[in-house]
């Protein structure tokens, strides 16, 4: 028995020391590459010519029960500063008067599509086209879900580009020019996505981000520096790899014809932009085509976080149960033996690191806690144990404030810093913990196959009003 | 490692809040420095005389920024004096120290400043540059040649411009806009011929920087030699002259689906009478974008009047008719 002990509690720590190792590999793979990135970029701000090549984008949106803002989103959407766009709304079933403000605000009218659906999707009712603004396009069909919201849009999509993005989501006007740059640099790249930041404390006006603060919600705040841990290094250090397996759905471009091949987003899961990011790479590494799945690493979309526990334990388990589904439905890019590094490194640190994580960091907590009460630990061990998960998760997080500070540096004022960092500290005793509780309900819902429920977000949508 | 762990954070903190300090240090000197630098400069673009003040090393950074985003903003003599001021100050000689460095913004930075003093000695020193493995340093400085003599630099970099695959088709076309059209025409000419598929595919690309409708030949006579389909939907995306119509009329029956499209545009643009009865066939293309563009030449054919357009294609069936509604609803919205 104290044998067994002896080596579980050694198998705990390791984990955990591994966890955070490979948080910080990470890190220095990703502090390689924002300095490059932030080296070559340097003279474009210089000046941002267009010479009429840039490839069209066609943005396609999902909204279900988004009167409240979708007059205000369709709006800034149409005035990014992009050579040639559209934007393609798909009213997905709202039970509001999305569509009926829509068709007011835009003076639709209907019109005769005759494009047969390359993806399958929940029944349309109608087109309709702008009269005033002629890259605006509207879909009004049966609620399907976002998944199914897309693909609609997808479908009657007439670039070579499309780029997903959430109703709420504030973009920045120059956007779209930063995260197509990749499908300009490389023709293999079939999907890019960019850092989604937090909006919550932010200034916004007609749409658009006109300045940056940081919100005084303590459960905001929490969430600004875990985007920064997943953002600033984990997306930038598996791009390193070609191994990102995440497109965010707040914002991703993919090419349209590689998405319809694969059959567009999975209508059925609730983490349907890392199931289709997943399956490209299991498709296209099994097809033997080179190609990659890119990330840019500028802020070009920001985001409302959660701003209570509720919502926020509700969004994180509907995330892990995304992964969940995703990881396994996908599980022959391991198997298969053709992954390359998405197969080889990715997957299974995802399965072991993120996938699983839940249950082995709370068992590890757990078992520690009554070894230690029953004494088969010392306190010594015990509390060695706890510095080392709580003493790495804290450097993980100052080092994602340090990359902050040396690439874009976005909250330059000194409280904001000494606000971050103090969030950085304190994460580490209790709301991390209460992710991976979070995360944990997601996997039991995924394993007990609970059925799916979005819920709602209690938007303040406070970014609307302001200007 | 706990130990280990927290004395790394720790240390991070502090490089953190060192780079922050440094930085802050930075910004304050830099808005002094324009402070002081700004009034002048524009004393000076509106003709005063003025008597320099030495710059410290340490602000040649931002001086060099300034100078160039004010270039990015200014036109005509506005420009000229820019550089008149450049020249006094010695903004060359801070450029040519950072030519050498070993970062590459600095470096970059160095190459645009030499660009926009649009002086021909600097020539020699920016040409090998353009050759640089490294895509940003080789753009930056293909554009600094053409800000120096654009005409020149067309002509001597064309090859480069077929040939460097790492630079990016919308980056290219936009130095060689800057350019007389004239100039690229001729430049386009002299490589097409001699080009491969894959550099050739390039120049047809930039086309549009010069002169479509003088480029036609050459591009219809590279066409002869090629098979690649991209390129033949490349060439007729470019033409419009009806001495081409039997080339676009063979394309119309393509194996492959978008230089269909190509020949539907094409068709559009530059359509006979004879040629109504090919297009209304290819409303009945298996690929719905060559149905769609079908659908946009025909409405756009200027001697085929709509009543007489939906009868005849009322022949081809209701699908043709349907796509024909869906394009005339999008013009009539």
């Amino acid at each position: 028995m104290v044998e067994f002990i002896a080596t579980t509690q050694w198998f705990f720590l390791g984990y955990f020391i591994a966890l955070q190792l490979g948080y910080l590999i990470l890190n220095l793979l990703s502090l390689g590459v924002l300095r490059a990135y932030m080296e070559n970029t340097s003279v474009d701000r210089l000046s941002q010519v267009f010479s009429g090549l840039e490839p069209p984008v066609s943005i396609v949106v999902a909204a279900y029960n988004e009167a409240a803002n979708i007059v205000g989103s369709v709006r800034s959407l149409l005035q990014l500063n992009y050579p040639e766009f559209e934007v393609v709304i798909c009213n997905d079933g709202s039970k509001d008067d999305t569509l009926e403000l829509l068709k007011r605000e835009f003076q639709l009218v209907e019109y005769p599509e005759t494009r047969m659906a390359a993806i399958g999707t929940r029944p349309v009712r109608a087109y309709y086209r702008s009269k005033t603004r002629p890259n605006l396009r509207v879909i009004d069909k049966e609620n399907g879900g976002r998944a199914d919201g897309l693909n609609a849009s997808i479908n009657i999509s007439q670039y070579p580009l499309v780029c997903a993005i959430d109703a709420d989501s504030i973009l920045q006007r120059d956007s779209l020019y930063l995260v197509v740059q990749p499908f300009v640099t490389d023709p293999h790249v079939v999907a890019a996505g960019g850092t989604i930041r937090v909006a919550n404390g932010c200034q916004v006006r007609d749409g658009f981000l006109v300045g940056i603060g940081l919100p005084r919600n303590l459960v905001a705040l929490f969430q600004i520096v875990e985007y920064l841990r997943a953002f600033l290094f984990g997306r930038v250090g598996w791009n390193r790899m070609n191994a990102l397996l995440i497109i965010s759905g707040a914002f991703g471009v993919f090419r349209r014809d590689v998405v319809t091949a694969a059959g567009g987003y999975h209508p059925t899961t609730l983490g349907e932009d890392m199931e289709l990011t997943v399956r490209l790479h299991r498709q296209l590494r099994a097809k033997g085509k080179p190609y990659r799945i890119t990330f840019v690493p500028d802020p070009v979309c920001w985001t409302e976080v959660p701003q209570d526990l509720r919502t926020l334990g509700r969004q994180r388990a509907r995330w892990h149960r995304g992964l969940s589904e995703s990881l396994w439905w996908n599980r022959e890019l391991f198997t298969s033996g053709r992954g390359g590094t998405a197969g080889w490194i990715a997957y299974p640190y995802a399965v072991i690191f993120e996938w699983f994580a839940p249950i082995l960091e709370l068992a590890g907590y757990v078992f520690m806690l009554i070894a230690w009460w029953f004494g088969v630990i010392s306190p010594v061990a015990f509390l060695a144990f706890l510095l080392a998960a709580i003493g790495m998760g804290m450097l993980v997080s100052v080092t994602a404030l340090l990359l902050e500070e040396m690439s874009f540096h976005l909250y330059p004022r000194l409280r904001q810093f000494w606000t971050l960092l103090a969030v950085a500290v304190i994460e580490n005793f209790g709301f991390r913990q209460l992710n991976t509780i979070w995360r944990l309900q997601g996997l039991l819902q995924w394993v007990f196959r609970r059925k799916a429920v979005w819920g709602e977000q209690k938007r303040s949508g406070a970014w609307q009003k302001s200007g | 490692m706990a130990l280990g762990a927290g004395v790394l954070t720790i240390l991070l903190i502090l490089q953190i809040i060192v780079l922050r300090e440094l930085r802050a240090a930075r910004e304050r000197r830099s808005q002094r420095f324009l402070q002081r630098w700004r009034p002048l400069v524009y004393d000076a673009m509106s003709g005063s005389t003025i008597e320099w003040p030495a710059i410290a090393r340490r602000d040649t950074e931002t001086w060099l920024w300034f100078w160039n985003q004010l270039q990015e903003t200014v036109r005509g003599e506005a420009k000229a004096t820019l550089t008149h001021v450049a020249a006094q100050i010695g903004v060359d000689r801070m450029a040519l120290r950072r030519l050498a460095s070993r970062s590459v913004s600095r470096r970059l930075l160095a190459i645009v400043t030499l660009g926009n003093m649009r002086d021909p000695k600097y020539w020699d020193l920016v040409v090998p540059l353009a050759q640089d493995p490294h895509a940003p340093i080789s753009l930056a400085a293909a554009q600094a040649l053409i800000r120096i003599n654009g005409q020149r630099a067309v002509r001597e970099l064309m090859p480069l411009f077929a040939q460097r695959a790492d630079w990016p088709v919308t980056r290219a076309l936009a130095l060689l806009e800057q350019v007389d059209a004239a100039v690229v025409t001729k430049a386009i000419e002299k490589a097409l011929p001699k080009a491969d598929d894959a550099a050739s595919l390039r120049l047809i690309e930039f086309v549009g920087a010069g002169d479509p409708v003088a480029l036609q030949p050459v591009m219809v006579q590279r066409l002869r030699h090629s098979r690649d389909p991209q390129m033949w939907a490349d060439v007729l995306r470019h033409l419009n002259d009806p001495t081409h119509l039997n080339l676009v009329r063979q394309s119309c029956g393509h194996k492959v689906w978008y230089v269909r499209v190509q020949a539907a545009n094409a068709l559009g643009r530059m359509g006979a009478p004879e040629d109504v009865a090919l297009l209304l066939r290819m409303l009945g293309d298996d690929q719905w974008w060559v149905r769609y563009r079908a659908a946009e030449a025909l409405l756009k054919l200027p001697f085929l009047q709509k009543d007489e357009l939906y009868a005849r294609a009322s022949e081809a069936g209701p699908a043709a008719l349907a796509v024909l509604d869906q394009v005339a609803a999008r013009e009539a919205a």
